[in-house]
């Protein structure tokens, strides 16, 4: 007798139907849900744009309560996708659980990058926006050093910033930070070894955020582009399911297109030369030494992170000059590590302790000390030259 | 209709039949030279019971492609006296045309099913390759007699002109094979996963058990099947090989195709993004030199 037949679409009815007296009463609710209205906001805490240069902006969260640190937290999202995703929405946002622990937010937002931005490199957004809006929080708030916060690339970033101003920042946490690219486990190593940026760049000025998302959702077809969706139709009489998804969708393909120098030195210098790991990165003349970063470090990295997986992130702490460092590993992925409510109660508390506890701020320096100590340098520079 | 007009009209007339019976030979040519790839007998692949498979041979099915396009080229061509005789309404007329298309389209999707193992069992690499096989042999077919036309050497004041949009017609081909060859790779794990879950159904109906009682977990099967097939074609060599050349192929034709078209907005007043991108690099080095200058005189007043 011949096997019967079964098509992969009737193995997907078959999971979302399932009973069918049951999968009636879920299609009625699923087009109350749909037809109703649906809250799918996102990044909906209350913010002031503070500083502006070109695209790049400054965000400052509005307090929810009086400050409990002394010491603002810049956050230096990646430049792929967006920053929303850590206000994705209330009861999981990781802003909102530092407002409440009272915190003093500043975000950096990378906004939408045009084709004039296309020349920008890497030490145009490191030594260049990143710095400007360092030294706008440390002029606003009259102190030396604030405490950064990044994210993936933006934590890439970071680590740069970190070793060519270590005096700017009191406390660094990173997480799901990549420093060290020369390995296999991840799919974007292996790729970004085979690609040739310079074609990409040439072809399209900055790189597509559609071509960004579809690199992203090749990584693992199957669960991206197909059981995800199943996983909705079986879910669609939820509201909240529903509710959470499509802001999910929103955020996810959300992509700013990347700055084409940028992309190109990112893929050459990372992900093929591996210099950063390796102390042979130079930005704007200077070479980046990870020894000079000596600040307190937390890392924390998701082990089941199939973009930056642990190997890329594990090596960050023994290569840094700092004594208090810390590597913490969670059981998540690499979005999870923001918007899984489990780790919510971990991620957030964790970071807020962490920075509690090294928040020692020193006295807001004088305006005539600044000068003092400003000619006393440039001295010291004129002598040495001679 | 005056005498001129009606010269006039035969002459169109003619002048379209020739084209359509020329683009009928060429599809005619093309077909013939794809169908050469299935001559190489594929050995039939035992069914669930071990009984040899009865499918269509490669020969069935390039004839069946064969009329389709003929078919094809039929409705296109000069109908014929009496062949919308009975039709009294345009959507009458539409179903006259479309009736054998749709006859042969139906007959094609059912050998193509058969092919796959519908009903049978075959290799799926096997087929996989026999699709490959098939698109690459069409596309080098096709590409190697538009080559010879597109790069016929150019004559005249518009001579460069020509050889720009020729290039872009030419490079545009070569993405579109390389792009259906990536897409097609991409499909094999599709196969192999259905495949995988249809030997899990043939064994589950060897053992006596009822192969569709539990769906979920053969849903789970597949794709958990899907999503490995998926791992491993993803981090092989023919994947970044295909990949790598998709882009280039990729490159080629916006570098072409970017070319054309300033060949075409020259003429208009609208700037190209060679215009702006040399546009975007002056402001850029400006900017930088002022950020510079600023920054020195700031450590200066200080």
């Amino acid at each position: 007798m011949m096997a019967p037949y079964i098509t992969a679409g009737e193995l997907i009815m078959a999971r979302v139907a399932g009973d069918t007296a049951k999968f009636h009463d879920q299609l009625r609710k699923a087009k109350e849900v749909l037809l109703s209205p649906l809250e799918t906001d996102i990044a909906t805490t209350p913010y002031d744009v503070v500083w502006e240069e070109d695209r790049v902006k400054l965000k400052h969260y509005r307090p929810t309560r009086e400050p409990s640190l002394k010491t603002p937290l810049f956050i230096i999202y990646a430049q792929v996708n967006r920053e929303t995703m850590l206000d994705l929405q209330p009861g999981r946002s990781v802003v909102e659980t530092f407002l409440a622990a009272g915190l003093d937010i500043y975000m950096l937002d990378w906004w939408y990058p045009t084709r004039k931005d296309r020349y920008l490199n890497l030490d145009d957004h490191v030594n260049g926006y990143i710095d400007s809006a360092v030294d706008f929080i440390l002029e606003k708030h009259g102190i030396d050093q604030l405490n950064i916060m990044a994210i993936c690339q933006g934590g890439t970033m970071s680590v740069m910033y970190a070793a060519l101003h270590p005096e700017k920042i009191k406390n660094l946490v990173l997480t799901v930070t990549p420093t060290n690219f020369d390995h296999d486990a991840g799919l974007l190593n292996v790729w970004a070894r085979s690609l040739d940026p310079d074609k990409l760049v040439e072809s399209y000025g900055n790189i597509p955020g559609d071509i960004m998302n579809l690199g992203f959702l090749l990584l693992n077809p199957a669960r991206l582009m197909i059981d995800k969706y199943v996983g909705l139709l079986e879910n669609i009489h939820s509201k909240d399911f529903v509710e959470n998804f499509v802001r999910m969708e929103r955020w996810i393909f959300d992509s700013p297109d990347l700055p084409g120098e940028t992309f190109r030195e990112f893929i050459q210098w990372m992900f093929r030369e591996n210099r950063l790991i390796k102390n042979e990165l130079v930005l704007g003349g200077k070479k980046v030494d990870l020894k000079n970063i000596t600040m307190p470090v937390l890392n924390i990295y998701g082990k089941y992170d199939h973009l930056v997986p642990p190997a890329a992130c594990d090596q960050t702490i023994s290569k840094i000059g700092s004594t208090d460092k810390e590597d913490l590993c969670l059981d998540t992925g690499h979005i999870g590590i923001y918007v899984s409510s489990k780790t919510q109660r971990q991620f957030g508390p964790k970071i807020i302790r962490w920075l509690t506890e090294r928040d020692e701020a020193p006295e807001p320096v004088k305006e005539e000390t600044k000068k003092t100590a400003s000619k006393k340098k440039k001295a010291a520079e004129t002598a040495v030259k001679e | 209709m005056s005498e001129k007009e009606k010269t006039s009209e035969s002459a169109q007339h003619v002048v379209f039949e020739d084209w359509v019976k020329g683009q009928v030979g060429a599809w005619e040519e093309a077909m013939k030279r794809t169908s050469q790839v299935w001559q190489t007998p594929m050995g039939a692949a035992p069914s669930a019971n071990g009984d040899p498979v009865k499918g269509p041979n490669p020969e069935e099915i390039g004839k069946g492609l064969f009329e389709f396009f003929q078919a094809l080229s039929s409705i296109a061509g000069t109908p014929k006296p009496g062949d919308f005789q009975s039709a009294k309404s345009v959507p009458d007329m539409m179903l006259k045309m479309l009736q054998p298309l749709w006859g042969y389209s139906i007959k094609l999707q059912k050998q193509w099913a058969e092919m796959t193992g519908a009903t049978a069992t075959g290799e799926p690499e096997n087929m996989a390759e026999l699709v490959k096989q098939m698109t690459k042999s069409f596309y080098d077919a096709q590409g190697e007699d538009f080559r010879k036309i597109l790069n016929v050497p150019q004559l005249g004041l518009n001579r460069y002109y020509q050889e720009r949009f020729n290039k872009a017609i030419e490079k545009a081909s070569d993405y579109q094979s390389a792009l259906t060859e990536f897409l097609q790779l991409l499909m094999i794990p599709l196969e192999k996963a259905h495949y995988g879950v249809q030997e899990e159904i043939a064994k589950l109906e060897k053992e006596g058990k009822a192969a569709i009682k539990d769906s979920r977990a053969l849903y789970q099967l597949w794709i958990q099947k899907l999503e490995d097939h998926y791992m491993a074609l993803l981090r092989s060599d023919d994947y970044m090989n295909t990949l790598t050349e998709t882009l280039n192929r990729l490159h080629d034709y916006r570098a072409a195709r970017a070319e054309f078209f300033m060949d075409l907005l020259q003429n208009l007043p609208i700037p190209t993004n060679r215009d702006m991108d040399e546009l975007y690099k002056d402001l850029y080095i400006l900017k930088k030199r002022v950020k510079e200058l600023e920054r020195k005189v700031k450590r200066n007043g200080k």
